[in-house]
């Protein structure tokens, strides 16, 4: 059975590795977008299960990413969780997402996401 | 009484005197008149009577006897006696009471009065009048009257001189025949008649006197009632003028009052100092010449609600215009009120304003920006920093030993205890500025649970601790609020309790509450508790209780974490509460609601 993809949006290369290397440790694939551009570029070519999206992006905000998965009918069954360093900033886009995580989140945080959306 | 009524009383006091005195008068004039000609013309009939008949005999004696008998003896004389006795006869049951017969010479041939026979009446003026061939007559009071057979008192007796021919009318005056009628009861009827007259005459007038003298005084009245009422009407109206005219001058706007082609008819001295031009320069002026004085040369703004005035001293002053339309109690507009008001000092605050909400707002931005890039630069590296912790500590990297591990749950602790800290010191900014929103979504409450354990779990331990959790079966499968304010509520409240407790137990229970809609959350711990005193000022910012506090647990906090708690509990439409007893323990009771409201709340 094909194992699930992640897409992990963080620009912080670290954080990403470390989010990679948990996730992977539940048995799922990922892949590391340090941008929204980056991050587009995948999506145009696949269709993950999961996306962990930052918002503070070096070249846009991470809700450009969010509205773009939610107006595109192929990724109807992509859960979006938010991984931010700002929630107040998040005003929009709290709907759009299946849920916000505060950063620092714990491994348990991430592997109980894993075990609660896909 | 009112002057109308006592002249109308006294002009027609003396215009009835006067129409009585007339009426009464004309009458008796002129039954007077008509019975002196009725009575002469008896007399001349009885006159003719007397020449037809009689005079035949007597005529000769007439006409001689003043010739043949000596005038002495004239009374006894036999034809005077017959004469007489004729006459008598021929005036018997008449009203005649006296007979003279005058020959030509103007003698008293005969008189029913023997004294007066011999009388010479040549001088007499009915005489002569009938010697010219005409009847006179006249009527005359007589105190004493000699009658033919008695002497009469106080009689009205009318005398005719007729003239006596011989043939008819046309014959030749042959004597003159005098005779008195008495009118006596005729002018008493007449006088009667008279006075019934005058009384008819005074009772109508009187009559009509009153019913004028009632109208004049009912006018009066009505006249004096609407002079007192005008009188008063002027006098409130006085009163009013006075009153809205002080109001008008010590006002501080200015008011001008103008007619509809503009001219300025009223300027109170507000408008003339605002414009500093005296009253003979303004009134009776066009607005648009005097406002072009002060206004200089922008004419087109005239009619502008604001205007722009250059005072002598260089300053602009700024003026609101307002209009109002006056109209007469037909709604027919007569003229316009305007009211100018100084807005200088409100237009320059409102330009201080703008200036002072810009410079707000732009601090707000940066402030906003500044936390944003705090937020994101503290945590993103302290994220990096407790999951390589944690994974170090679940070997991830290889095995460890008893004291590494020892020494790794102590940097994992202050590592959280730096996280917790940086969240505590932006939330309670996020709160000050009111900028904390909720993200309200639907949560499992044991999930919540199980995340708040695994979080503060190493905490408790590290203070030997034991960290217990419980729920309650009466709580719903799911909830719905925000997920991670909530966790963050727990979190600072477990938090609060280990800083506070020295040994024993924190147990955290989520279960239904007895307030219906409501759910609880209860943080218990076995510390020292708080004294009730304190209580109160727990949820302050920066407040710390200060006794039972060794010097370790106050440099532990800035006392930030309840005031968060229960500002977060607020924005929740929560409620929070504590119970506490000194020596034994304190729980903190969180009550939010089942189903808060779904739109999003902004604090």
């Amino acid at each position: 059975m094909k194992r699930k993809q992640v897409l992990i949006v963080e620009d912080n290369q670290e954080l990403a590795s470390m989010f990679a290397t948990i996730l992977q440790a539940n048995h799922l694939d990922t892949q590391i977008a340090g941008t929204g551009q980056q991050a587009l570029t995948y999506l145009g070519e696949s269709v993950p299960q999961l996306v962990l999206l930052d918002l503070q992006l070096p070249d846009t905000n991470g809700l450009t990413v969010l509205k773009h998965i939610r107006a595109t009918s192929t990724f109807a069954l992509t859960r979006v969780v938010i991984v931010t360093a700002t929630p107040h900033v998040l005003i929009e886009g709290n709907d759009q997402a299946d849920l916000v995580l505060i950063k620092p989140v714990t491994i348990d945080q991430l592997s109980n996401l894993v075990a609660r959306l896909i | 009484m009112f002057k109308l009524v006592r002249y109308f009383s006294l002009s027609s006091l003396i215009a009835f005197i006067i129409v009585t005195i007339l009426l009464g008068g004309l009458y008796r004039h002129i039954a007077v008149d008509q019975l002196i000609v009725l009575r002469e013309e008896n007399n001349v009939a009885l006159t003719q009577v007397f020449a037809n008949t009689t005079w035949i005999d007597f005529r000769q004696f007439v006409s001689t006897a003043s010739d043949e008998v000596p005038i002495n003896d004239l009374p006894q004389h036999a034809e005077t006696q017959r004469l007489r006795e004729t006459i008598i006869e021929q005036t018997a049951g008449l009203s005649i009471v006296k007979v003279k017969v005058y020959n030509l010479d103007a003698l008293t041939i005969f008189s029913t009065e023997a004294a007066q026979i011999g009388d010479l009446k040549s001088d007499n003026a009915g005489y002569l009048a009938a010697r010219r061939g005409e009847v006179a007559s006249e009527l005359t009071h007589r105190d004493q009257f000699s009658a033919f057979e008695q002497t009469i008192e106080d009689r009205d007796v009318i005398s005719s001189y007729v003239p006596i021919r011989q043939g008819g009318s046309d014959g030749a005056i042959e004597g003159v025949f005098e005779v008195y009628d008495d009118v006596t009861p005729l002018l008493v009827q007449i006088d009667n008649t008279q006075r019934t007259i005058i009384l008819s005459v005074v009772i109508v007038l009187t009559v009509l006197y009153l019913i004028l003298q009632g109208i004049v005084r009912y006018a009066d009245h009505i006249m004096k009632h609407q002079r007192e009422q005008r009188d008063q009407a002027v006098a409130a109206r006085q009163a009013s003028e006075a009153q809205y005219g002080s109001l008008i001058n010590n006002m501080s706007e200015g008011v001008v009052h103008l007619d509809l082609e503009g001219c300025i008819h009223f300027a109170n001295p507000r408008f003339c100092e605002m414009l500093e031009l005296t009253p003979q320069a303004i009134i009776g002026k066009s607005k648009h010449d005097v406002l072009q004085l002060v206004l200089g040369e922008s004419t087109n703004t005239l009619n502008a609600d604001e205007l722009h005035i250059k005072k002598s001293s260089g300053d602009t002053l700024c003026v609101q215009v307002r209009h109002a339309a006056i109209e007469d109690i037909y709604g027919v507009k007569t003229g316009v009120v305007e009211i100018y008001t100084d807005i200088t000092e409100l237009k320059q605050t409102e330009a201080n304003l703008k200036v002072a909400r810009d410079d707000a707002l732009a601090a707000s931005r940066l402030k906003s920006q500044i936390l944003a890039n705090v937020s994101h630069d503290a945590r993103t590296p302290l994220s990096a920093m407790s999951l390589r912790l944690e994974m170090l500590d679940k070997e991830h990297y290889g095995d460890l030993n008893p004291k590494q591990h020892e020494a790794l749950k102590m940097i994992g602790h202050n590592t959280k205890r730096l996280g917790n800290f940086i969240n505590n010191l932006l939330d309670a900014a996020q709160l000050e500025a009111g900028k904390i929103t909720l993200h309200t979504s639907s949560f499992v409450p044991q999930e919540l649970l199980k995340d708040v354990e695994s979080s503060m779990q190493s905490l408790a331990e590290v203070h030997g601790l034991v960290l217990e959790t419980q729920h309650t079966n009466d709580l719903p499968d799911n909830l719905i609020g925000d997920v991670n304010y909530i966790h963050r509520i727990i979190q600072n409240l477990v938090e609060n309790a280990i800083k506070f407790t020295e040994t024993g137990a924190i147990r955290i229970q989520l279960s239904a509450d007895e307030t219906p809609g409501y759910w609880s959350i209860r943080v218990s711990d076995t510390g020292a508790g708080i004294p009730r005193d304190a209580q109160q000022q727990l949820f302050e910012a920066f407040y710390q209780v200060d006794d039972n506090l060794t010097q370790s647990q106050k440099q532990a906090g800035v006392g930030l974490g309840l005031s968060i708690v229960k500002q977060l509990t607020d924005l929740m439409d929560g409620k929070i509460t504590l119970e506490s007893e000194l020596g034994v323990g304190t729980t903190f009771i969180i009550r939010l609601p089942i189903v808060p409201q779904l739109e999003e709340i902004t604090s």
